[in-house]
């Protein structure tokens, strides 16, 4: 199969004054980029200063995988129904973290979701240290909330809808059920409306 | 047999020594692993629609009220991406870009290939915001690297700048991440891999108990992790030749990672990183090797050694400006000399002078005497106001003592009630003093109040400290150790010039323009986090020793004001409060309503309710028109 060659360099255009001083930006503008790139990754969230200009989160690499703490729980969404008839379900899990297997090398479409809760629970829970806002009117409370109302309204698909329901943000130690979970956020009770 | 050994040793040793990577191959070898990886990740993405709609982590209709609200133009054009056919759409380009790139088309196609796969990376991260990880970074770099690399085919030497940048943000990717690693508590003590791997999201149940039963090996493990990560620019000594061994341990790394961890694609994707890494650290390839290629240019390192190096001279040069204002001072500054040799920094504002007693401002652990701004200003309408810096913060020096040429000894809240004390008497001049504290200068105020009872005849709690708190509140004690943490780290950084990284504190615009150089000069100044970093350590040890009972009893009134959502975050520092003001007979408690801990001082309607609670206080205190009228009894200290 043939491998895909690169065309023959320029010599004579490479002498030329204007390339020279393109080929100078460039290297000052990679380089002012790996400084950047350095410069934004210090331990403490409160040095980010140049990342506030990166909005995307594309443009200056995060490398701090792990570090300086790695993640040492899970976080759980667990919800419990109020039915139709006024009784209560117990609480119970809302998704579950896939079991570990060999396939995951090659594929693991769960995994998005799986990070995906980390990142709105770690967002709701440094929103939720601020007394000023209104959790329940926040992006990724809604998120969960409707998550769960996803779950229930499934669950219940063939009976009558329930009243409402309540969830609760946990997070646990994993596969060391020893000790008790740290029960984070409990939302208010939430109705559901018949539309459905 | 011999047949099979000899197979084995040569993979090995073309494993270990392979024949130089040339650009090309470079690039292909970077591009393809890259290519894989988007695949992967856009068949992840196809397989799973239910994430993008109504109950779904990634449903665009909540999630984009956070870029709208920032940047409203991009948020309009991500809107329109992240309809449902234009996300599908772009995951199945994704899928046919990569396919192309694996087979063996060339030149421009391949250019506009990975440029289209770099651009999907730019369109679709913020849609899919939750659940992105490393590799959607490791990804559109190598992508993008090839892009620009086949963008750029004719000049072999900017072919070099591109590959080389790519290289060190390689090491950087390792090395950093390592370095960081080291600041955590878990990576040091060995706890950390068992702690990831106890988790079920990104741990496995048969290696969690291993590495329980086995804490040596668990330590072993994580120090070999460490110094892979740590020591990653090695592959850069020795002519490169111990690269190929790094890199395939590295690979060995993801590889377990994939099985325990549930990371397959961070196997390709760093994969994708390696080539440029071997292209870069090979040392014949400074040479002209007769494969028809130009020796590889290496100016890009030594281009960004130079702007790092300029950066930190710039850094260093700000830290020095910044710190010789700090020292200089406000103008109109008085400096005084306590017993112990610190010099404080006063502002006196009023100069009433006559009977009124003067108030006192002793401002928290962190903080400046600048917070006291919008309630001192208040007050000085009213009667003289004093604010200062405690030893050590702003202009204010700290020379520990030494007795007999002995080292010093280490810091106390007594010193800090000996220097306050000392000041008093210096600016009372025999008139009454009200001390105000905030947070710890709340109970600095009541232990210098207990040892000059004479002098200080009030004093006025702004959400105090209490030193039973971190044993009576459980939310007090779990921050401990992360402020400890955090702390050590900040004054060396900001000696390093890192200064002009920190970014302001939100708080800063509620105060004035005249204050906010001056706070940020401090902020950014290491010293600031060196007296917060002593003063910690100090009040953490005395407080967790306090046993109840011990709070002593003073005869003049306390006036203790809570913060609204102190009480709301935290009932326990409500009741703490109540118990600072019942150290006297004559107390009074109020509560700021809406107000949390920091904006109770700068914030300025609830900074002037503080001060007019204050001037109650004075005016309770100051002598009646009657008693004006006679000669006043000197008021002995």
């Amino acid at each position: 199969m043939p491998r895909p060659r690169l065309s023959r360099p320029d010599a004579a255009a490479r002498l030329r004054p204007a390339d020279r001083v393109a080929t100078a930006a460039l290297a000052v503008g990679l380089g002012s980029w790996l400084v950047a790139t350095a410069a934004s990754q210090h331990p403490h969230r409160a040095f980010d200063g140049l990342r506030r200009r990166d909005p995307i989160g594309l443009g200056l690499p995060n490398w701090r995988f792990f570090a300086p703490e790695p993640a040492q729980h899970d976080y759980h969404v667990l919800h419990r129904v109020l039915h139709a008839d006024g009784t209560q379900s117990p609480w119970v899990e809302t998704t579950t973290i896939a079991t570990r297997r060999w396939s995951h090398v090659f594929f693991f479409a769960d995994r998005r979701r799986e990070k995906g809760l980390f990142d709105v629970a770690g967002e709701l829970l440094t929103l939720m240290a601020d007394p000023r806002i209104e959790l329940t009117r926040t992006v990724p409370y809604e998120l969960l909330r409707n998550a769960v109302e996803l779950r229930v309204r499934a669950d219940h698909r063939d009976g009558p809808v329930p009243r409402g329901f309540q969830f609760l943000l946990a997070r646990h130690t994993g596969h060391d059920e020893a000790p008790e979970p740290d029960y984070l956020i409990a939302s208010p009770f939430v109705a559901l409306e018949d539309d459905q | 047999m011999g047949g099979l050994r000899r197979r084995a040793a040569r993979l090995v040793a073309d494993a270990l020594t392979p024949a130089p990577i040339g650009r090309d191959a470079a690039i292909t070898r970077m591009e393809r692993l890259s290519a894989l990886t988007y695949l992967v990740a856009s068949v992840e993405y196809l397989v799973r629609p239910g994430d993008r709609r109504r109950g779904g982590l990634n449903d665009w209709d909540i999630a984009k009220r956070t870029l709208h609200a920032r940047m409203p133009r991009t948020a309009r054009v991500v809107d329109v991406i992240a309809r449902r056919e234009v996300t599908t759409a772009m995951h199945l380009a994704r899928c046919a870009t990569a396919l192309v790139l694996a087979g063996p088309r060339g030149g421009r196609t391949r250019g506009a290939g990975d440029a289209l796969l770099a651009a999907s990376s730019l369109a679709l991260h913020t849609r899919h915001h939750n659940g992105t990880d490393g590799t959607d970074q490791v990804i559109f770099i190598s992508m993008s690297g090839a892009a620009l690399a086949r963008a750029l085919q004719r000049r072999p030497e900017r072919v070099d700048a591109v590959l080389w940048t790519v290289a060190l943000q390689t090491t950087m990717s390792y090395g950093l991440s390592g370095w960081v690693k080291l600041a955590g508590p878990s990576w040091r003590s060995g706890a950390a891999l068992p702690g990831v791997a106890r988790t079920r999201t990104y741990g496995d149940p048969r290696m969690w108990q291993l590495l329980t039963r086995q804490p040596r090996v668990a330590r072993v493990l994580g120090y070999a992790v460490l110094a892979m990560e740590c020591l990653f620019a090695v592959v850069y000594a020795g002519k490169g030749r111990i690269a190929p061994a790094w890199l395939h341990s590295t690979t060995l790394f993801h590889l377990i990672n994939a099985r325990v961890m549930g990371l397959g694609r961070f196997v390709t994707a760093f994969a994708s990183m390696h080539s440029p890494v071997l292209y870069t650290s090979d040392a014949r390839r400074r040479r002209a090797l007769g494969d028809g290629e130009p020796p590889r240019d290496d100016t890009l390192p030594r281009v960004t050694a130079g702007l790092m190096a300029g950066a930190v001279g710039a850094g260093l040069f700000a830290q020095s400006g910044r710190r010789r204002r700090v020292l200089a001072g406000r103008d109109g500054q008085e400096r005084f000399e306590t017993r112990a040799g610190n010099v404080l920094a006063l502002t006196r504002r009023g100069e009433r002078g006559g009977d009124m007693p003067v108030v006192v401002f002793e401002h928290g652990l962190l903080c400046c005497a600048e917070f006291w701004h919008w309630s001192a200003t208040a007050l000085a309408e009213h009667c003289d106001v004093v604010t200062y810096a405690r030893a050590g913060y702003g202009p204010s020096t700290y020379a520990p003592r030494r007795v007999n040429g002995s080292p010093r000894r280490t810091w106390s809240l007594d010193d800090a009630v000996a220097d306050l004390v000392d000041l008093v008497r210096h600016v009372g001049s025999g008139r009454p003093i009200v001390l105000a504290g905030h947070s710890i200068g709340g109970w600095i105020a009541l232990r210098a109040a207990h040892e000059a009872p004479a002098a200080i005849q009030g004093v006025a709690l702004v959400d105090s400290s209490h030193p039973a708190e971190i044993q009576r509140s459980s939310r007090q004690a779990k921050g401990q150790e992360a402020i400890t943490q955090n702390l050590v780290l900040m004054g060396p950084s900001l000696t390093l010039g890192l200064g002009p990284l920190l970014e302001p504190p939100e708080w800063l615009g509620l105060l004035p323009k005249s204050e906010r150089g001056p706070l940020m000069d401090q902020y950014r100044d290491a010293r600031l986090w060196q007296a917060g970093l002593r003063e910690w350590r100090a009040v953490s040890s005395e407080f967790e020793a306090f046993t109840d009972g011990d709070l002593p009893r003073l005869a003049c009134p306390i006036l203790a004001v809570t913060a609204g959502y102190t009480a709301l975050l935290d009932p326990i520092q409500e009741e703490l409060h109540r118990e600072l003001a019942a150290m006297s007979p004559h107390s009074e408690h109020v509560v700021v309503p809406r107000i949390d801990h920091e904006r109770i001082l700068f914030s300025q309607p609830a900074a002037e309710t503080v001060a007019g609670h204050i001037r109650d206080l004075v005016v309770q205190l100051s002598p009646g028109p009657e008693e004006r009228r006679a000669a006043p009894a000197p008021v002995t200290t």
